[in-house]
């Protein structure tokens, strides 16, 4: 991870990724991660993590969900629901899947290459498989698309601790300006969903918008479209919203 | 005994003599400790927090490779109750009976040829349980409530008077998440025994305690028993009890007749050795317009475990912070099916700072008045109710020197006034008192023929820099280098010393330090009484002083001789003399803690919620600082817990009665990019009421900063946030 942060294209044309890189974990765990490894994570649930929990869906199907039911504050709000609100704890993913990175694959029976944002999969009622992967393959390459020179791009981290430590929310944004006008639009959300999540209705309201906060403000209204909550995640609905407006303000230059 | 001057009495900011030991990984901390053939044990803990243990089969788990015994309440032996301390009746010790009465109780402890093997092993015990509802909320009807649980609730005046009497009342109520202790260091058993006799490292703050507990729980005397801590990696108050895990690794390995070591894992520190309860509390102040306190009401509620005890004195010191007349404190522990509670730095203390320290806030603004002139205003010039004059106060001068430091002139009174940028930027500040605390201790000082000092006392240093500050004192007081004095603490067969607890170590044993100084002195000069040879002889201690090992007359320096000259002649390998202190609450004055003022600069970005800490400045009257360094350390560490008690810091309990959070990737402690710069002064005179002067500086630091910090974010936000943490959906 620390590796790519330090790639001169990655640097140059790709800033979303590398902020995302640079706000994730330490810089001792980034020396060591890969980037198959974070994109293949594991939830940070407690209630998944901690065995003597019985009731957890990803670990034991059919079992129920503590944490629909309990104190929950890291949880997802969105392509969640009562059988699961785990969520996809990697920054990285997050930049990846605004920018259309496609994962390639290596199987016993050959190669096969899936886009990002149709690589995790949503629980719905099988909370235990987590992505497209079949038994016996690997991730072998991540192509990263480049953004057309002129690009802006950012990622924002929001978190009760300033640093070393998992988002309450997050956005990544990369947008395209032209005379005040949002020409083309990425915006994916992170922290707050089951998957790394793309906003595409979101990008449909940018693109061809004028650059202000009321645009800013009705993309953030549609990016976090029907949440599933619970009392602790509440306020992630509005916090993701407000996330969104400020990167947007951000990489469009609204604000410094 | 006389008062030591003050021009000595060192202060220098003397690097930590176990520095490099440290650093080099050679300080042997108990969960180093290893012994030929020692076995390794592991934890099983309950999954459910009320009822009884229905079945246990541990044929599996004692069929597994190298596992040597499992301990479960159908086969230990009767043990002995433990002792009551001086912080009440011990803990619960679980495997008697088949009970559950929390979540996380031990149940079972297997032993094992390896550490891997016994953690392998303890995942093939089956229970069956037999659940009972439990009772895991503050403000359940169903709880058990107990009323002045210490017999520490007070009145002075009369507050219902006070109140009516009064131009302006505030009445709030404040909470406070549970909070967990969290030191790094894992806490570790390793229990020996030779015999009939029990030799135990462990991570605790108390040897003496330690050993009359387990002397008495296994029915053998207490020079039987030897613990041992040399080192220790933190503890905060979790090392001031004998928990059951160490009773269990000493009783396992009387059963399989070997070494035995037990390690916690993080999960486990959560359950296992205490922590900060939640507290909720009421607070009434009554002023007059001025801001002149004319009654006080303070009542504070903790959670306890179902059966334990636990002191956490909430508004013990409340009576005492500011002169007012009418004066009342309520103290209220509600019983819970939860790990019981234990001290955590500033236990009590804290929590009831924050509640006054935000009140008197709320006070400022309702007349209208500056936080420190209503402080000034408030403060407490002789100690209210007795009217002695204190020990040493300079609480007035914390409060101005650090504003003067902090630039709190710069400060507009209005909140939301100050911004930078698009941040809402506050300033809040919080008094601070600490109560006086020290109990007896004993030290045992030798010189030797190579003019060396070997101080002994079975105190310890939990990190905080007893090592180093009592070698200051003694070569101080000796009149030898630095270097030249060795300090041996942390066991049990050395004399006896308090725990390091409650401020009231480095008071206490640098009292008997001093007291054996004198005594050492009057050792030589009545070794060379009758020595016709000596340049001493007949001299009176007051006549003399020692300089580097070299004891010579005042008034004639060249007159003298050194320790080692004296002991040669003389045919002695050394002189050992004994120190002690029984404390007494000095005559005519009320003894004093240490006193702070804290000063917080933070920024909010209001649209996100987020709050951060800009900068802190603490002025702290420590009474005499024996050493800068570590003093420093010593409040900048608390101060980095306060801004983790205010902003992060949360032990969360879930229906099941589970700590949902009990990992370090869940339960947040601040980081470095969470602590600014901490800027700490100290001010004040030495204290009158011990020779030395000094003052316990390990839990001052702490008091303050939460209430700081929130008074802080309502002048930034204009919003009053009486909950801890702050965290940032309280803000948005
Ligand atoms: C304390 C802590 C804090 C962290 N904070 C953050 C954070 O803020 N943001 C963030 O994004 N992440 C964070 N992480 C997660 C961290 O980034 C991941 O743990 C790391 O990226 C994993 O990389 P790895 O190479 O170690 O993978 P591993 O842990 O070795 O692998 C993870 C999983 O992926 C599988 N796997 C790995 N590579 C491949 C491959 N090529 N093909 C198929 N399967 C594969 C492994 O079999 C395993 O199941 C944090 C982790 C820790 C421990």
């Amino acid at each position: 991870m620390e590796e790519l942060a330090a790639d001169p294209v990655v640097i140059e044309r790709l800033p979303v990724v590398r902020e995302a890189l640079l706000l994730s974990a330490s810089t001792q765990l980034r020396n060591m991660a890969t980037i198959g490894g974070n994109i293949l994570q594991r939830t940070r649930c407690r209630y998944f993590r901690d065995a003597t929990v019985a009731a957890c869906n990803k670990r034991a199907p059919g079992s129920g969900c503590a944490a629909v039911t309990g104190p929950a504050r890291m949880h997802a709000i969105l392509g969640a629901d009562e059988h699961c609100i785990a969520v996809h704890a990697s920054d990285l993913c997050v930049s990846l899947v605004a920018l259309d990175a496609d994962v390639h694959i290596q199987g016993t029976g050959g190669r096969r290459t899936v886009p990002l944002t149709g690589f995790h999969v949503r629980p719905g009622d099988r909370p235990d498989i987590e992505n497209v992967l079949g038994h016996g393959e690997i991730i072998t390459e991540v192509d990263v698309p480049l953004l057309p020179v002129g690009t802006r791009s950012g990622y924002l981290k929001v978190r009760d601790r300033a640093s070393y430590e998992f988002a309450l929310t997050s956005a990544a944004a990369a947008l395209r300006v032209e005379d005040g006008v949002v020409a083309e639009a990425r915006l994916a959300l992170g922290g707050v969903g089951t998957v790394p999540w793309r906003a595409r209705e979101a990008e449909e309201i940018l693109t061809g918008a004028p650059v202000d906060d009321e645009t800013f403000r009705a993309a953030a209204e549609a990016a976090v479209r029907d949440p599933f909550t619970v009392p602790g995640t509440e306020f992630k609905v509005e916090l993701a919203k407000r996330t969104v407006v400020r990167i947007l303000q951000t990489v469009s230059g609204v604000r410094s | 005994m006389t008062a030591v001057t003050g021009s000595q009495l060192v202060g220098d900011p003397v690097d930590r003599v176990d520095g490099p030991l440290k650093v080099r990984g050679a300080a042997p901390y108990p969960s180093d400790v290893r012994y030929p053939g020692m076995a390794y044990a592991a934890l099983v803990q309950s999954t459910i927090a009320a009822g009884t243990i229905s079945s246990i089969d541990t044929a599996e788990a004692e069929a597994a490779p190298g596992v040597l015994a499992v301990l479960t309440h159908e086969n230990i032996p009767d043990l002995a109750e433990a002792p009551l301390t001086a912080l009440g009746s011990p803990p619960r010790f679980p495997l008697q009976d088949d009970r559950i009465v929390h979540h996380g109780q031990h149940v079972a402890l297997v032993v094992a040829g390896t550490s891997g093997q016994a953690a392998a092993a303890a995942r093939l015990i089956r229970i069956g349980y037999q659940e009972t509802p439990a009772i895991l909320d503050i403000a359940d009807p169903d709880a058990p409530v107990v009323t002045n649980p210490w017999g520490l609730e007070s009145e002075r005046g009369d507050v219902a008077a006070g109140l009516a009497s009064a131009d302006v009342v505030c009445d709030e109520t404040f909470t406070i998440a549970a909070e967990t202790n969290n030191p790094l260091g894992l806490f570790a058993t390793v229990a020996r025994w030779d015999g009939d006799r029990l030799v135990v490292h462990d991570s605790t703050q108390w040897p003496m305690m330690e050993r009359r507990t387990l002397a008495d729980v296994f029915g053998i005397p207490e020079d039987d028993v030897r613990v041992l801590v040399p080192y220790l990696g933190g503890a905060f108050g979790a090392g001031l009890r004998t928990w059951p895990h160490t009773i269990l690794t000493a009783l396992a390995a009387r059963i399989v007749n070997r070494p035995v070591k037990l390690v916690l894992t993080r999960p486990q520190m959560f359950t296992s050795v205490g922590h900060r309860p939640e507290t909720v509390q009421r607070v009434r102040l009554g002023a007059t317009r001025e801001g002149r306190l004319v009654a006080l009401d303070h009542e504070g509620t903790s959670t306890i475990g179902t059966e334990e005890a636990n002191l956490e004195p909430i508004t013990m010191g409340t009576p005492s912070l500011y002169a007012c007349p009418n004066v009342a404190t309520h103290d209220r522990q509600v019983r819970l099916n939860i790990p019981n509670p234990g001290p955590m730095r500033a236990p009590g203390t804290a929590q009831g700072n924050f509640a006054i320290e935000s009140a008197l806030d709320e006070l400022s603004y309702a007349v209208g008045v500056d936080p420190i002139e209503l402080r000034l205003r408030n403060h407490a010039e002789v100690q209210p109710g007795s009217g002695l004059p204190w020990s040493s106060n300079a609480l007035r001068e914390c409060y101005l020197v650090g504003a003067d430091r902090f630039g709190w002139a710069e400060r507009s009174a209005e909140p939301r006034s100050m911004r930078d940028g698009t941040e809402l930027v506050g300033y809040g500040m919080a008094g601070a008192a600490y109560h006086w605390y020290q109990t007896p201790c004993r030290v045992r000082i030798s010189i030797g023929r190579d003019g060396t000092a070997h101080v002994r006392s079975a105190a310890t240093d939990l990190g905080t820099g007893t090592y180093t500050v009592t070698t200051q004192l003694a070569a101080e007081l000796l009149g030898l280098d630095v270097g030249r004095v060795r300090v041996e603490i942390g066991d049990s067969d050395l004399p006896p010393a308090p725990q390091s607890g409650g401020s009231g170590l480095m008071i206490s044993l640098g009292n008997a330090v001093h007291d054996a100084a004198a005594t050492m002195l009057q050792a030589f000069i009545d070794a060379v009484a009758g020595d016709e040879a000596s340049p001493l002889r007949g001299r009176r201690p007051n006549e003399v002083a020692v300089h580097e090992g070299r004891i010579h007359l005042v008034a004639d320096p060249s007159a003298g001789e050194t320790y080692a000259e004296i002991l040669a002649r003389h045919g002695l390998d050394e002189i050992t003399v004994d120190g002690e202190v029984q404390p007494q609450p000095p005559a005519g004055m009320a003894p004093a803690g240490a006193f702070a003022a804290h000063f917080v600069e933070v920024r909010v970005d209001e649209d996100l919620g987020l709050l951060r800490i800009a900068r802190v400045v603490s002025a702290v009257d420590g009474g005499r600082i024996l050493n800068e360094k570590t003093a420093r350390s010593q409040i900048t560490g608390a101060t980095v817990m306060g801004i983790g008690m205010a902003m992060l810091e949360e032990t969360v309990f879930d229906p099941s009665g589970r700590i949902a959070n009990a990992t370090f990737g869940d339960y947040l402690i601040p980081v470095n990019a969470d602590v600014p710069t901490l800027d700490a002064v100290f001010v004040g005179e030495p204290d009158k009421s011990t020779p030395i002067g000094i003052k316990g500086l390990g839990e001052v630091g702490i008091v303050g900063v939460p209430a700081a910090i929130a008074n802080a974010v309502h002048h930034a936000t204009g919003r009053r946030i009486r909950s801890l943490p702050i965290t940032m959906d309280r803000l948005l």
